[in-house]
């Protein structure tokens, strides 16, 4: 999913998030959260000051435990600022995602796979925090799926390759193909970080164009009869390769051979389906960087959806 | 160290009388090719035939000023500021740093300069003045040395006026000494009708907004830090300007008009860099004033604007506009000023430049408030010792960055000023501090001194 999208933005900055507690607990921090009696006691919501106006806000945050005294009112604390003029006792937290969002914005059911069907990752959608003493509603995408510098709180990205090609004219023409999200800095040959199939990569991205060769093409199962009936046969859900893009899916040449048809499918195809593949097909010339980057965090990873 | 505004204010409000001087004094330059020896019309004696073509003739004991002078000071301090130095509060991770902050708060000298600007690794967004990267360590400073040339054309209306400034600072950790030369003025004036207060003058020079800039050198200023929004109204931009003043003699009064066309306006060249116009476009700016000169009262009003697009961007369309109104009294040695401002800037294009790098953003801004001073000079005459200040000084700064949440803070500064000779002036002062809403309360004060030497 992408709640966010930037353009001309190189740098992308963590800002604190203050959730309020009455004792500190390390192993469970969130165990002992400031209640609010008026509201069946359910927690008192949390607080941040960068506000969505500001070019500077930033779904990204470091989560910062502030421990107030037990029977705190609920409303004493709805700016950073009175936190730290209270001098409270502040412990520093895990990097998680919260989008801010609309009151009628919200999923009225948990998002699905548009080709396989098949539930993704539970959006957690939260009615209230404050920010500079305005309430806003949010969406939780979870933590523990980015990495950043925790000196400079920088967030850091990883490319989403959108593939194109050249037409007869020579001018790019993007492909019907599912873009294909990195896992660590471009030619930066970092393997995936996903223990328990849970990427610690792709929430902060940043769109780049792949240029991709003229034999290459998108796998359409309604294009490729036989193609499906091989997986089928193999029991394989075609739709697992729907919108992939191999290199070798076009005949441009007479020795070509495309790889749909061939009897070895789905092995006879080279598929550009992650980053050191894309960057080993196309090369330094034929992706280019773009000025958009996104919060896009992966809800369906390794054939399931992702818990929170 | 922290005191109550209330408080420190009754204990610092002490006034006694006379304005000093220099807070009336116009920008420092002769008014016009005047300041030579008066002309003597009388005819001349055959003698003197060969003088003739000249149309005047000197006095023998006339004192001639030489068409060029030589003039300056040198400003040394010591200044010691709580905390850190910063007005960053300890465990604030919201970014920029700058901007949920007043960075300018902890100003040590007369250039504006802060204790420190070091936000550790946070990212800041170049909303920072100068700093004296002394931190929270008391320090001698070698604040400003100032050499000022004159040229006074004694066949023409022109007068030339270059001011250098030689800053010695030390960079901050792990990049040494570093000495800046500052252009701060270079221009060149003309009086097309002699014997008329109308000048025209083009080049760097400093700004007409306002009043406050007419105190931007130690040796002219009554205290030694200046004001919360001394960083809007006082730097020096490169242009041309205009400025004309009548005299309304049976009304006692007079009227004034000073406009210019710069690059930058008014900001301060750690805000704006002044040298070139980014954006091709000039600034306007304009103030219009009244005087009302009476015997022993003395009014002075008024109202300045400015308009055009902010040049730490390049996109001509993003404006920075800037409304303010002036009020100076001077009654029976009693001197009181005054500056309301209000300020506002667009959003600017991708890329932001000031005097001191490149930043990512040129953030919508707005800012307004005042400030007030009271100031009390008593004429000694005691051998060296000339004349004895007090004064005091109340502001308020209300400010923005959209999206952050809007700072209001204020600052009670109280000193005292001793005239030694013509050429020494001792000043001590104190800065204080206070975060009213919007910003953690922090430890910022200062307390400060300077001794400026002129020539």
């Amino acid at each position: 999913i992408i709640p966010e999208i930037w353009l001309h933005f190189d740098v992308l900055w963590l800002q604190p998030w203050y959730v309020l507690v009455t004792a500190w607990d390390e192993r469970n921090p969130n165990a002992n959260r400031l209640k609010d009696p008026a509201m069946m006691n359910a927690n008192v919501p949390p607080v941040w000051d960068v506000g969505p106006r500001s070019l500077f806000y930033s779904p990204f945050w470091v989560v910062f435990y502030a421990v107030v005294p037990p029977g705190t009112a609920p409303e004493r604390y709805r700016s950073a600022e009175r936190i730290f003029d209270d001098g409270l006792e502040v412990h520093q937290g895990p990097a998680i995602i919260y989008s801010v969002r609309p009151d009628d914005v919200v999923f009225d059911t948990d998002p699905v796979h548009p080709h396989l069907n098949k539930p993704t990752s539970n959006i957690g959608q939260a009615p209230a925090s404050w920010v500079d003493g305005e309430r806003i509603a949010y969406f939780n995408e979870g933590g523990n799926n980015f990495r950043w510098d925790p000196i400079k709180l920088e967030v850091e990205e990883v490319p989403l390759f959108f593939f194109h090609r050249r037409n007869e004219a020579g001018v790019l023409v993007p492909l019907p193909a599912a873009p294909v999200m990195g896992s660590g800095p471009l030619f930066g040959r970092r393997p995936p970080d996903a223990p328990n199939l849970r990427p610690r990569f792709g929430a902060y991205s940043r769109f780049h164009i792949a240029v991709v060769s003229p034999t290459a093409e998108v796998f359409e199962p309604d294009e490729q009869p036989e193609a499906v009936a091989a997986l089928q046969a193999k029991g394989i859900d075609p739709n697992v390769y729907k919108g992939r893009v191999a290199s070798n899916g076009r005949k441009v040449a007479e020795t070509d051979r495309v790889c749909f048809t061939q009897p070895e499918f789905p092995a006879s195809c080279t598929w550009l389906d992650s980053q050191a593949r894309v960057e080993d097909s196309v090369g330094t010339q034929n992706i280019v960087r773009t000025e958009v980057s996104a919060c896009s965090p992966l809800v369906f990873y390794g054939g399931k959806g992702i818990g929170r | 160290m922290k005191r109550r505004l209330l408080g420190a204010w009754l204990a610092g409000l002490v006034i006694f009388a006379v304005a000093p001087a220099n807070a009336q004094t116009p920008p420092p330059v002769a008014p016009g090719p005047t300041t030579t020896a008066p002309v003597s019309p009388s005819p001349p004696a055959p003698e003197d035939e060969d003088q003739e073509a000249l149309g005047f003739v000197l006095p023998a004991t006339a004192e001639v000023t030489p068409p060029l002078v030589l003039m300056g000071y040198v400003d040394v301090g010591f200044a010691a500021a709580e905390g850190d130095g910063t007005s960053y509060p300890a465990g604030d991770t919201r970014l920029p740093a700058d901007y949920g902050v007043d960075p300018f708060a902890p100003a040590v000298n007369s250039r504006g300069d802060v204790a420190s600007t070091d936000a550790g690794n946070l990212f800041v967004n170049g909303f920072l003045p100068r700093s004296a990267q002394i931190g929270g360590r008391p320090s001698f400073l070698l604040n400003t040395v100032n050499l000022d040339a004159r040229y006074l054309s004694a066949r023409s209306p022109v007068m030339v006026f270059t001011r250098l400034q030689f800053l010695p600072r030390w960079g901050g950790r792990g990049r040494g000494n570093q000495t800046s030369l500052l252009v701060e003025q270079a221009f060149g004036r003309v009086t097309p009708i002699t014997g008329t207060e109308f000048f025209i003058s083009a080049g760097k020079f400093d700004s007409v907004f306002g009043i406050e800039y007419l105190e931007n050198q130690a040796n002219f200023r009554t205290g030694i830090t200046p004001s919360l929004f001394a960083r809007y109204t006082t730097g020096t931009s490169l242009g041309i300007k205009a400025f004309y003043r009548i005299q309304v003699a049976p009304l006692w009064s007079a009227f004034s008009l000073n406009t210019a066309a710069t690059n930058s306006g008014a900001f301060v060249e750690a805000l704006q860099p002044p040298d070139v116009s980014l954006t091709g476009r000039p600034v306007i700016s304009a103030r219009l004033g009244y005087e009302l000169n009476l015997r022993k009262v003395q009014v002075k009003l008024g109202g300045s604007g400015l308009f055009g697009p902010r040049n730490d961007q390049r996109d001509p369309d993003a404006r920075q506009t800037m409304w303010g109104a002036d009020a100076r009294l001077y009654l029976y040695g009693v001197s009181l000023s005054g500056e309301w401002v209000d300020v506002d800037e667009d959003l600017g294009a991708v890329g932001k430049e000031t005097g001191q790098g490149g930043y990512p953003i040129a953030s919508p801004f707005a800012a307004r408030g005042f400030w007030l001073q009271a100031a009390y000079g008593w004429r000694a005459g005691l051998g060296p010792l000339t004349a004895l200040s007090v004064y005091t000084r109340y502001e308020e700064r209300r400010a923005s960055f959209e999206g952050f949440r809007p700072l209001r803070v204020a600052r009670l500064t109280g000193g005292l000023r001793v005239d030694l000779w013509d050429a020494l002036i001792l000043k001590g002062e104190v800065l204080f501090n206070q975060e009213l809403e919007g910003a953690p309360n922090v430890d910022n004060d200062v307390v400060t001194s300077s001794v400026v030497f002129s020539w």
